[in-house]
């Protein structure tokens, strides 16, 4: 007799438990004792349990007859003389060490880091370049429709002011002609323009009220361009939701209340690709802009209406959720 | 109360345990985990998962379970969890294709979407069906399995019957509706050879939901006030902000209380056999526990999910007690129906919750 331990056996077919000890030999074969039981058992017969820890560890024993113990180093060196365990012992090492531990811990938020800030960017921007434009259409088409029955109303616009912004956007639009560009009007309330992935750039009445002079409207609108170049509404549904299946995967059985603290992370990097976005689409409006000769101090000054029209920025720590970077940090890099 | 050895303790109990009036002996259910142990269980088997591209993590769902299960005890005896990490791998598998493809669908056409909605809220019957009973048949104690007997088409007249409940009323009678599922999914387990019943009425789950909505119904327009003030006087998007924090944290209050009421309804609802389950969750703790877990979860990336998590299985487990009306015996029936493991994916992904949590 090699290992010796006390342990509770269960016959399979009632819930009554029966001291026993357990006694194995040389070879790993098992000999129970106790309670009126005795009974063998060759190695081949036993099903260890992978250690969790301490847990109480269960070995399954032929016609559902089970012994449980919480002597967890006798069954490691019982499964080591049965042959095999090595990989249970493995991971109950590497659960235990707390290099182990670190280095997880090291690899899980560099591979979460890498892959929100650079891997989820890259492969959607991958993937939005190779949408069929029918498939864009059809979504631009949808969305706007959409945001028709909800949020907008038909344009009110005077037809002096339409032909100020069509003429703000036909000389933006002629320069990249490769572009399906085309011009939507619409009242919502607030000014703002967008842009939907298939090139129509929506401009709201609100806006046109806002822009005294008609390089303003330019400069917004070759903002709105650089958003469809770059293919920036496709790109952000695809980070969106790659974000949320990350999320799903790390807790994936959450329940109902952590449910919102995991939307966290992706209000977070939704926020933050936005920001990046809108760098790109700034970028690329300067460039639009010295070629169609429109001065950049235009797309400073309609940036510093809206921020008054929207009342200020926000405080401090809510400048991470938001959705645009500061218009300072903006307009410092236009001018 | 367990460490080394206290396996074999409870082979005396339970007649050495004090028995009050009524003739039944109150066994507590306890936990014995430890945080820091199953957070480095959590962080390796997280690596794991992501380096082998998620593959993995039907494993460490098992372990991660079965860390819990293990370290829950009930007169000297620990839970044990059983599943088959392959069949979890393929029922995710299977799980995400469906679902991706609905996802997929919605980009490419409303109605298409709008079909694939359909389709799987018809599903949700069969969903919570596969689901409880995945959990039940791999759920054990004292080497007997759960089982779950429910059909499909049962669950089905209860989702009818309880939504033509929530329509007639208007919505009013909603917890009717969650009510009848929580019952129907009590009520088709089963331990071993012992039934399970299900006390709880549907008025006291009324009552739940009408003092929640009372309890939010107070603390919107307070704790809406408040933000808005606190939120700044000069400027527009602030109080906005401020009102929008305070509403969230008024709905937060609510969900705790009712979540606190329906975990103690449920779980003290319950009836094995001859033995009779109480509980008694209390207001207060649970809010003290989501509160402090959301911040701790939040400050920390995500980091505190399993100190989270543990902390309130550990008080949830504490405040159930089985007054047992005798020895705990039941005979083990044979498993007939070994299912996949499909609907307890599509159930985790699209996000169950009856109450049990």
């Amino acid at each position: 007799m090699i290992v010796s331990f006390e342990a509770v056996f269960y016959d399979g077919k009632t819930s009554q438990p029966h001291a026993v000890r357990v006694s194995v030999d040389e070879g790993g074969a098992v000999h129970l004792v106790g309670d009126g039981i005795e009974r063998d058992f060759s190695p081949s017969d036993l099903r260890i349990s992978p250690r969790l820890g301490n847990a109480l560890r269960s070995i399954s024993l032929p016609d559902d007859q089970k012994i449980e113990t919480s002597d967890n180093d006798a069954v490691d060196d019982l499964s080591h003389r049965a042959g095999g365990g090595g990989g249970s012992r493995l991971l109950h090492r590497f659960e235990g060490s707390w290099s182990w531990v670190v280095g997880s811990l090291v690899g899980v938020l560099v591979a979460f880091g890498a892959g929100a800030v650079w891997g989820i960017p890259l492969g959607a921007r991958l993937v939005a370049t190779r949408v069929p434009d029918a498939l864009a259409h059809r979504l631009s088409i949808d969305t706007l429709a959409v945001l028709d029955t909800t949020a907008f109303h038909p344009s009110e616009a005077s037809s002096e002011s339409r032909t100020r912004v069509e003429a703000a956007f036909r000389r933006v639009a002629a320069l990249h002609p490769d572009l399906p560009l085309r011009l939507e009007l619409r009242k919502c309330g607030t000014p703002n323009a967008f842009a939907l992935p298939d090139g129509t750039v929506v401009v709201t009445d609100e806006l046109l009220a806002l822009a005294e002079a008609d390089d303003e409207l330019a400069a917004v609108i070759a903002h709105e361009v650089g958003h469809v170049r770059h293919r920036h509404g496709l790109r952000a549904v695809l980070e969106q939701s790659s974000v949320a299946i990350m999320v799903g995967v790390v807790f994936g059985d959450v329940g109902s209340i952590s449910a919102a603290v995991a939307s966290l992370p992706v209000l977070y990097s939704q926020a933050g690709y936005s920001r990046s976005h809108e760098a790109e689409a700034d970028e690329f409006a300067v460039t639009l802009m010295r070629d169609a000769g429109v001065s950049p101090h235009h797309f400073a000054t309609i940036l510093r209406k809206l921020e008054t029209a929207a009342g200020g920025s926000a405080p401090g720590p809510l400048q991470y959720l938001s959705t645009h970077p500061p218009t300072d940090e903006r307009v410092a890099g236009l001018e | 109360m367990t460490n080394a050895g206290d396996a074999i303790l409870f082979l005396d109990a339970p007649a050495n345990h004090d028995r009050t009036a009524e003739g039944t002996t109150p066994l507590p259910l306890s936990f014995t985990g430890s945080a820091g142990e199953y957070f480095r269980i959590w962080i390796v088997n997280l690596f794991l998962a992501v380096i082998t591209l998620g593959i993995y993590s039907a494993w460490a769902k098992v372990r991660s379970r079965q860390y819990l299960y293990r370290h829950t005890w009930l007169d000297g005896a620990s839970f044990d969890y059983l599943a088959d990490p392959l069949k979890i791998l393929k029922g995710r598998i299977i799980a995400v294709t469906v679902l991706g493809s609905v996802v997929f669908a919605q980009q490419y056409s409303i109605a298409l979407y709008l079909v694939g909605i359909a389709v799987v809220l018809l599903a949700t019957p069969w969903v919570t069906v596969k689901a409880l009973g995945f959990n039940a048949r791999n759920s054990a104690w004292r080497n007997v399995r759960f089982s779950f007997h429910g059909t499909t088409g049962q669950a089905f007249l209860e989702y009818l019957k309880g939504l033509g409940i929530a329509v007639i009323t208007l919505g009013i009678g909603a917890s009717l509706l969650r009510w009848r599922v929580t019952r129907f999914a009590v009520v088709s387990h089963a331990f071993g050879k012992l039934p399970f019943r299900f006390r709880t009425t549907g008025s006291e789950y009324f009552a739940a939901h009408f003092m929640a909505g009372m309890v939010g119904g107070m603390m919107m327009p307070l704790f809406g006030l408040i933000g808005f003030f606190v939120g700044g006087i000069d400027t527009e998007s602030r109080r906005e902000v401020g009102l929008m924090v305070g509403f969230g944290a008024a709905y937060f209050v609510m969900f705790a209380f009712l979540k606190a009421r329906l975990a103690s309804l449920v779980w003290g609802g319950m009836d094995i056999g001859p033995h009779r389950l109480s509980a008694t969750l209390t207001f207060w703790r649970v809010l003290w526990l989501q509160a402090t877990n959301l911040v701790a979860i939040a400050c920390t990336l995500g980091l505190a999910y399993p100190w989270a998590k543990l902390r309130y299985h550990r008080y949830l487990v504490s405040q159930i007690t089985l007054h047992a009306s005798g020895p705990l015996f039941t005979e083990s029936v044979p498993s007939t129906n070994s299912g996949g493991a499909t609907g307890d994916a599509l159930g985790e992904i699209v996000g169950f919750d009856l109450g049990f949590g």
